[in-house]
């Protein structure tokens, strides 16, 4: 009789996890309404939000039935998604029902990486986090605290920590994908946000990127538009993407781009085909540039692209005719080599040479409210979000350890919120310039993102603190201390964020369903409660969610009910604003640099690198028996976060390595052999799938497989960790080089 | 079979499918009495579960062991067992499918819902354990017969071999024994 | 007059994202590993750097004499009032027959159900309530045309009025409500 009292007292008491409606049993737990009303037959709503299977935040309509999520579409009443959302936003429900998401906060129990560890209650785990913080701050400071997340709406609060705490070393990923770009734009148009008007181009030439495998749904259908109204198409890659298929592909020799680039510039001087009147109407520095390229003949460039003379001149020529509505694209992941962002640059010296800047089928400064409100005409639809008003943060005591912000440095015009996340694992193992003992990470995954996953492995080791959120229990998070478990995207609202483009734009993620998993927490619920708890509740003045999103709204006048019924805010009857659509000479007074003008020579750069203008840089091509390995995205899969969805990994659980057919002749490989591919210091096996697709000195695989986390059960193992075979190299403004491996190749 | 041994066999399961806790981790040698008492099984069975409490005495390393097994086999990253009905009645693969619905209605049909407080799904091995606990403490035989052939002998038959053959210490046992008793077979 | 639902895939716009292919699946609950449709790449052919690649979209090609309505020993296939071919599953035995018939090797058995499936055109979930099946809808190339061919202004009827396109298979005789247009791919 003893026992059953125990069992009785176990479950029927606090521990149970049903409970009595009626007077039955022993309830003394809360009945939750929500779960009841759920069981109501068949209510249907349909909830307007934004996607998150990638960082894009595509806005999306969420179909629910009784309280579950049984079908995502694009939101018909954004136009630039007309309904439409890629494979990967289709299978949010694949993610959110997954028995395999984390879902509750757990500490490990074992040695790191071994695997084991409990579940805790929330505030078990804040509790730890705080104590073990505070322990590395008071013994190295602050600054001893490194965060790294992929970059989004969460990092309004989880930096919020890191500045706090007085660290400066908080990084966001972008230094392994656009930052070379970033600091192109800045550098030249003193924003970032630059966009291109890829539905109305006539002529694309697109450097590298691959849209329809990369997919960005608005770009993406933009570029299929052109596409399909007679846009003439052509793409420079060592590989043939599903986006070369779709045009005149060019393979070009890796790490070569900014040649052809030059010689475009080069040759649209010397037949007088480029834009001078818009070159001395808007720029600075062009003679500088013309010097720079006058010995960068097509000639030249077919020696080092290995795209013939007349193809680059042919080139240059179509380019000009169809100018002002041609363009060049500016990139998507830039880390081809050590100084890719003068490559951004020249891409965007070129295209200033065609005119088309704030031209329909050119580029154009986004027309957020900051940038419409320069403009005099337009200054009424600029709706500025209202601020977060909370107390200044303390001054960081050192320095970055990557240098960024370092005047007369490369490093200077690294962005301060970006950084270079690459400078961490080398920071912790040789603790220089000091060191950093605790590493906060959000929606992130160093060990397969920094390139040399054994690198990053070692460093994690030397730790105090490891801490990872996210959804799943990723590569990183198997090393982690603690993890604590994100709802996901479809589970939470989010603060209003601005996707502006010819207009002005707000999106708001809106929470579609309760959480599958109770015990997971929204970001800016588990940052928020994390700092309450280390003492710093006056960093996060705002009591949930919904208060923040009326503060921001409050100023703007903008209701939220406007997101209930649309999902998205757009001013009423402002028509798509191209500054010099109706005028050639308009004054650019958006124009965000300090001279006002469009800085083709850069008083940043000469300060910080010596080279005003783009120089070229000649790079190492593979020798004999090597290969260039390139790697890249697939439309079904999201970097390296996507590869555990049943659903995605069902599509495509593996990747190959991709070798031309006469090369793999040499090598007496087929498709399907099982190969080694080695990189010197490391080794990694793979699958060979033979093809006419790529170049000869050139092999490719699609990024984000062979996980190593053996808790990934789909994808573990599966593939080529291609992270494994790049080092960990960093260019001059910090970003992650990653087209400048070569490797050998042999049958297994 | 008593209505009270019935009972407490469903309550002794449901403690140990769901998530380990203090309270039953320290009580573990007496759910072992329970089982050897009342379920026809192997003393193999029974002596490796004693083993294991040997092994690791009541307290915190007793509990962070079954936290070690329970997190690979049910709850996170490489789940060898997801414990949840829909997993494998719906033929999708996910969580709260048509089973973990129609389960959950069953509780409310017999007057009982989900707390807030632990935050289960419905159809979780240890929930679906703990409701049978409940009818059969209240005597509700017809309400727990069909509740037994409709929704938890098609998901036992389904989830005890797996966990069985994980070999993962307590839980491998467990389910041996609970095959023993309800789905009649060693 | 009666309508006619067709649908034209323009294959030059085809992006082979995949999207349709998820998207149906969550739109018709199609189980874990299996497809209504999917768009597989046909080549790369040629040699470098003269290479081609395109995607195609397989699904039931919606015949207007489909050998998997005459096959079927207890009429679960059969065309409906609009033209098309659906699978009635109460009369369904899962006798295979269809799928043997299929020249397009576009049937299943659900694991769920035990019987044929197949695209339907969402007919029931979607074109009934006026809205494009789900494939169409989410197609981010632009590359899918649907609407009733018998309407002369219709989207589909104006193209097919206007562009050159296949149908698969063409010797069968099937006489397909699918078209292809392999403009630019070929």
């Amino acid at each position: 009789m003893q026992r059953r009292q125990f069992l009785k007292g176990a479950l029927y008491g606090t521990g149970g996890t049903l409970v009595a409606l009626s007077g039955l049993g022993a309830a003394t737990t809360a009945l939750n309404p929500r779960r009841v009303a759920a069981a109501v037959p068949v209510s249907r709503k349909t909830v307007y939000s934004s996607c998150e299977m990638c960082r894009n935040q595509c806005p999306i309509a969420v179909k629910v039935e009784n309280g579950k999520v049984v079908k995502i579409d694009g939101n018909p009443n954004d136009s630039a998604f007309g309904g439409v959302i890629c494979a990967r936003g289709n299978s949010g429900p694949s993610l959110l029902y997954d028995p395999e998401r984390i879902k509750k906060p757990m500490i490990r129990t074992g040695e790191r990486g071994s695997g084991k560890f409990k579940e805790v209650s929330w505030d078990e785990a804040y509790t730890y986090i705080a104590q073990k913080l505070k322990a590395v701050q008071e013994q190295y400071g602050g600054e001893a605290v490194a965060q790294t997340s992929h970059i989004g709406p969460y990092d309004a609060f989880f930096q919020t920590i890191g500045k706090a705490i007085g660290s400066p070393n908080l990084f966001s990923h972008e230094a392994t994908c656009p930052m070379a770009r970033i600091i192109g734009l800045n550098t030249t148009f003193g924003t970032a946000a630059i966009n291109a008007d890829y539905a109305n181009t006539k002529y694309l030439l697109v450097v590298g990127r691959n849209f329809f495998e990369g997919i960005h749904v608005a770009q993406t259908r933009a570029v299929a538009k052109a596409l399909s109204q007679g846009t003439k198409m052509v793409v420079l890659d060592p590989r043939f993407s599903v986006l070369a298929a779709k045009g005149e592909w060019l393979p070009i020799k890796g790490t070569t781009d900014l040649a052809f680039m030059m010689a475009l510039a080069n040759v649209l001087i010397d037949e007088k085909l480029y834009d001078e009147e818009f070159i001395k109407q808007y720029t600075v520095g062009f003679d500088k540039w013309a010097a720079q390229v006058k010995d960068k003949t097509p000639a030249w460039a077919a020696k080092e692209t290995g795209i013939s003379q007349d193809t680059i001149i042919r080139v240059a020529r179509e380019l000009a005719q169809a100018k002002p509505h041609s363009l060049i694209e500016y990139g998507w992941r830039t880390t081809f080599t050590a100084d890719d962002f003068q490559l951004r640059r020249a891409i965007m010296i070129v295209n200033m040479m065609l005119g088309n800047f704030e031209v329909p089928g050119g580029y154009y400064q986004v027309k957020d409210a900051g940038s419409l409100k320069k403009v005099p005409a337009m200054a009424a639809y600029a709706k500025k979000l209202g601020p977060i008003k909370a107390p200044s943060f303390p001054k960081p005591k050192k320095g970055r350890i990557d240098g960024t912000g370092e005047k007369g440095t490369p490093r200077q015009l690294t962005p301060i919120a970006d950084g270079a996340v690459g400078q961490i694992t080398e920071t912790i193992l040789t603790g220089k310039p000091y060191p950093i003992k605790a590493w906060l990470v959000h929606r992130f995954n160093p060990v397969m993102s920094i390139g040399d996953t054994e690198k990053t492995l070692a460093a994690i080791k030397r730790l105090d603190l490891l801490v990872t959120c996210d959804l799943y229990m990723s590569d990183t998070a198997y090393y982690s201390d603690v993890v604590l478990p994100e709802c996901t995207y479809l589970e939470r609202t989010e603060q209003v964020f601005d996707m502006s483009g010819l207009t002005p734009k707000y999106v708001l993620r809106q929470q579609a369903v309760d959480p599958v998993y109770p015990d997971t927490k929204p970001a800016w619920q588990i940052y928020k409660e994390l700092g309450e708890k280390m003492g710093y509740g006056q960093y996060f003045p705002y009591k949930d969610i919904d208060d923040y999103v009326e503060r921001q709204l409050a100023p703007t006048g903008i209701s939220r009910k406007v997101f209930a019924k649309k999902g998205l805010w757009t001013p009423a009857g402002m028509k798509p604003f191209y500054v010099r659509s109706s005028d050639a000479k308009a004054s650019l007074t958006l124009l965000a640099t300090k001279s006002k003008k469009i800085e083709i020579f850069s008083d940043a750069v000469q300060e910080a690198t010596g080279d005003g203008v783009p120089v070229y840089v000649q790079y190492p091509q593979p020798g004999e028996g090597e290969f260039r390995l390139i790697e890249g995205k697939v439309a079904v899969h999201t970097n390296v976060g996507t590869h555990n969805v049943p659903v995605l990994h069902e599509l495509m659980p593996e990747n190959t390595l991709w070798i031309n057919a006469k090369s793999a002749a040499k090598l007496g490989l087929k498709t399907g052999d099982a190969i080694v591919i080695s990189a010197g210091k490391y080794e990694h096996k793979g699958t060979a799938n033979v093809t006419e697709g790529i170049r000869p000195d050139t092999v490719f695989c699609y990024h984000g497989f062979g996980q190593i986390s053996p808790q990934l059960t789909r994808a573990f193992g599966k593939g080529i960790n291609d992270n494994k075979l790049i080092p960990d190299q960093l260019g001059l403004v910090g970003n992650s080089i990653t087209s400048m491996t070569f490797v050998k190749v042999r049958k297994a | 079979m008593e209505q009270e041994t019935a009972e407490e066999l469903y309550l002794s399961f449901a403690g140990i499918f769901q998530r380990p806790r203090p309270d039953i981790a320290r009580h573990l040698e007496e759910l072992i009495d329970l089982w050897a008492q009342e379920i026809p099984s192997s003393e193999k069975v029974i002596g490796e579960l004693r083993d294991f409490c040997r092994a690791f005495p009541a307290g915190e390393a007793r509990e962070n062991a079954l936290w070690g097994e329970y997190i690979p086999l049910f709850e996170t990253g490489h789940v060898e067992a997801p414990p949840y009905a829909s997993v494998y009645l719906d033929g999708e693969g996910l969580v709260l499918g048509r089973e973990a619905e129609e389960v959950r209605n069953f509780y409310l049909s017999s007057g009982y819902g989900l707390g807030s407080e632990q935050g289960e799904l419905p159809d979780h091995l240890g929930v679906e354990l703990e409701f049978l606990a409940l009818l059969a403490g209240t005597g509700s035989w017809d309400a727990a017969q069909s509740f037994r052939q409709k929704h938890l002998l098609p998901f036992l038959r389904v989830i005890l071999p797996k966990i069985r053959a994980t070999e993962r210490p307590v839980y491998s046992q467990a389910a041996e024994l609970l095959t023993s008793w309800q789905l009649g077979q060693c | 007059m009666a309508k006619h639902y067709a649908m034209v895939i323009q294959l030059k716009k085809c992006l082979g994202c995949q999207a349709c292919t998820v998207a149906c699946k969550f739109e018709n609950k199609v189980p874990d590993g299996q497809y209504r449709t999917k768009s597989p790449a046909i080549g790369p052919s040629g040699t470098y750097p003269h290479v081609k690649v395109f995607f195609e979209k397989q699904a039931c090609q919606m015949c207007q004499d489909a050998p998997c309505v005459k096959v079927c020993p207890t009429t679960a296939s059969h065309y409906n009032k609009d033209g098309l071919v659906l699978i009635d599953s109460h009369k369904c035995v899962g006798c295979k027959y269809c799928m043997t018939a299929c020249p397009y090797d576009a049937r299943f058995i659900n694991k769920n159900t035990g019987t044929a499936d197949k695209c339907t055109f969402c007919y029931d979930t979607r074109i009934t309530k006026g809205e494009k099946p789900g494939c169409v809808s989410t197609c981010v190339g632009g590359a899918l045309l649907f609407g009733d061919a018998n309407d002369p202004q219709s989207e589909v009827a104006r193209y097919l009025a206007t562009h050159r396109t296949e149908v698969r298979k063409a010797r069968f005789g099937t006489r397909p409500s699918v078209h292809y247009d392999y403009e630019g791919v070929k």
